[in-house]
């Protein structure tokens, strides 16, 4: 059988990545200087900062002139849950603030009127919120949610609050389950402004539907997302016909 | 943000006009829209704003280009379930889509500072590492890395991996993936990674890893698909906890 020797980049990136995990290395921790990892893992110092670089590139490391190369801060987005923001940023220890980009109503075109299977002009809400976490902008959440179920919405504060809270406590809809897609967009210039990034850069374009227990459609989300800070998570699991194996 | 009015910048509004004539079946799948050139004639637009409004749909994977024969109205994405079982080969295979997977290399490696941690092994462990392409109608999708520790599968390097399917080959070792942790990223691949899937460097790909135990919590193997972001999509279901 063949072997297969890693090569020099590869494995710095190996162990770079292998000394986060062990010391668990933190958002804004710093790395030791590069002369002393090199001698540390018996590595060329041109090949450490390559794999180095590389790592500043796909938003896992990032350097200040004279200070260093420090982890950078990724935010993990869990994909099957239905907790709010603010309860998202305190896994983080992170400062969450949310503003309101717009709140207006809109009428059903012939894609959202799908969406919602309600008829075309029919009116919606639409919130379009940006969400900030410890100052960085990390997404911008555009929410659609008929007018009917929720007469008179535009009282409530949705920026403090929770909308899904809201929705339960001021009008008795419960948000239960749903389904989310998630692809790749490009970051218009309004919404790159918004989310401090580079107009047409790629950008997470996650649209989500959100049901009663009884499978109305309370809302419809398209989200756009940095992909420089913002990570998604999930948890597969295998269901085997006949059920999970116990042991 | 999709919903355009008379109020939003052109090229926007052109992207909602070109998005609807593809949802209305004016452009059909695996035609040719009009040119840009032609595109800017008719509404008297601006050659950039007709570039910016193509270049946000051929991001979503509405459109593409093809060099020098245009840009055509993209098929069907193969949806993968992130929680349905089994690999990409069964997805795809689900779906018949002409599907075929090409092996760029198979080999033992040792495990190292960074997947003997992941994978609970020792740094001198032995790792099957595989990194293949995946097709579908005879296109590039996906560039897969994988990682199986060689004592949870002594037998993988005799198998055909282009025929059988990792989750075959695990069953047939009587293990049973259970559950996988995922991760989906964003990123952009080193210009000889990209160049595998037809892609340049400057064009981002998603990242789904997969970190995945068997029943009795054993870490069996850890993927890395790099796939081309006008190809898939991810979709998942979440429920009340």
């Amino acid at each position: 059988m063949n072997t297969y020797k890693p090569r020099p980049k590869e494995l710095a990136t190996e162990y770079l990545e292998s000394y986060i995990l062990e010391n668990n290395l933190k958002a804004h921790d710093r790395l030791p200087p590069e002369r002393e990892l090199s001698q540390m893992w018996n590595l060329n110092r041109v090949t450490l900062r390559s794999a180095i670089a590389s790592m500043e590139a796909a938003g896992r490391l990032y350097s200040v002139q004279g200070r260093g190369t420090m982890v950078a801060p990724r935010f993990v987005r869990t994909l099957q849950n239905l907790e709010s923001f603010t309860k998202y940023a305190s896994h983080y220890e992170a400062k969450s603030e949310t503003r309101l980009l717009s709140f207006s109503k809109v009428e059903c075109d012939k894609h959202l009127s799908q969406r919602f299977q309600r008829m075309l002009g029919e009116k919606l809400y639409r919130i379009s919120r940006l969400r900030i976490l410890d100052g960085v902008p990390i997404m911008i959440e555009n929410a659609f949610i008929p007018c009917d179920l929720a007469p008179g919405l535009e009282e409530h504060d949705l920026v403090k609050g929770s909308l899904f809270a809201v929705l339960e406590r001021s009008y008795g809809l419960i948000m239960d389950h749903g389904e989310e897609k998630a692809s790749i967009t490009a970051a218009t210039a309004e919404e790159a402004e918004y989310l401090e990034i580079k107009p047409d850069s790629p950008a997470f374009w996650i649209v989500s539907t959100t049901r009663t227990p009884d499978d109305v459609v309370v809302e419809y989300c398209r989200t756009v997302a940095r992909v420089d800070v913002v990570e998604m998570s999930s948890v597969l699991r295998w269901d085997y016909a006949g059920g999970a194996d116990h042991e | 943000m999709s919903d355009a009015n008379y109020k939003s910048p052109l090229y926007i509004q052109l992207r909602e006009v070109i998005r609807s004539k593809i949802e209305d079946g004016e452009y059909p799948v695996g035609t040719a829209i009009p040119s840009e050139s032609q595109l800017a004639e008719t509404y008297d637009l601006n050659p950039l704003s007709v570039r910016s409004a193509l270049s946000a749909l051929k991001y979503e994977g509405l459109l593409r280009s093809v060099q020098g024969k245009g840009v055509f109205v993209n098929g069907p994405k193969a949806e993968r379930d992130l929680e349905t079982l089994g690999g990409y080969r069964q997805t795809m295979d689900e779906r018949s889509i002409a599907a075929h997977t090409r092996v760029l290399l198979k080999a033992l490696r040792p495990a190292g500072p960074y997947y003997s941690r992941l994978l609970d092994l020792e740094e001198d462990d032995s790792l099957w590492f595989t990194r293949r392409i995946d097709y579908m109608d005879n296109e590039p999708v996906a560039l897969e890395e994988i990682y199986i520790p060689e004592k949870i599968l002594p037998s993988y390097g005799d198998v055909d991996i282009e025929l059988f399917s990792i989750y075959d080959i695990f069953t047939w070792n009587g293990l049973r993936p259970t559950d996988a942790d995922q991760t989906l990223r964003v990123l952009f691949l080193e210009p000889s990674r990209a160049k595998l899937i037809n892609l340049t460097a400057d064009q981002a790909v998603m990242e789904l890893s997969n970190l995945t135990r068997d029943a009795k919590g054993q870490k069996i193997e850890f993927t890395r698909n790099y796939v081309r972001p006008d190809k898939t999509e991810f979709f998942t279901h979440y429920a009340k906890e």
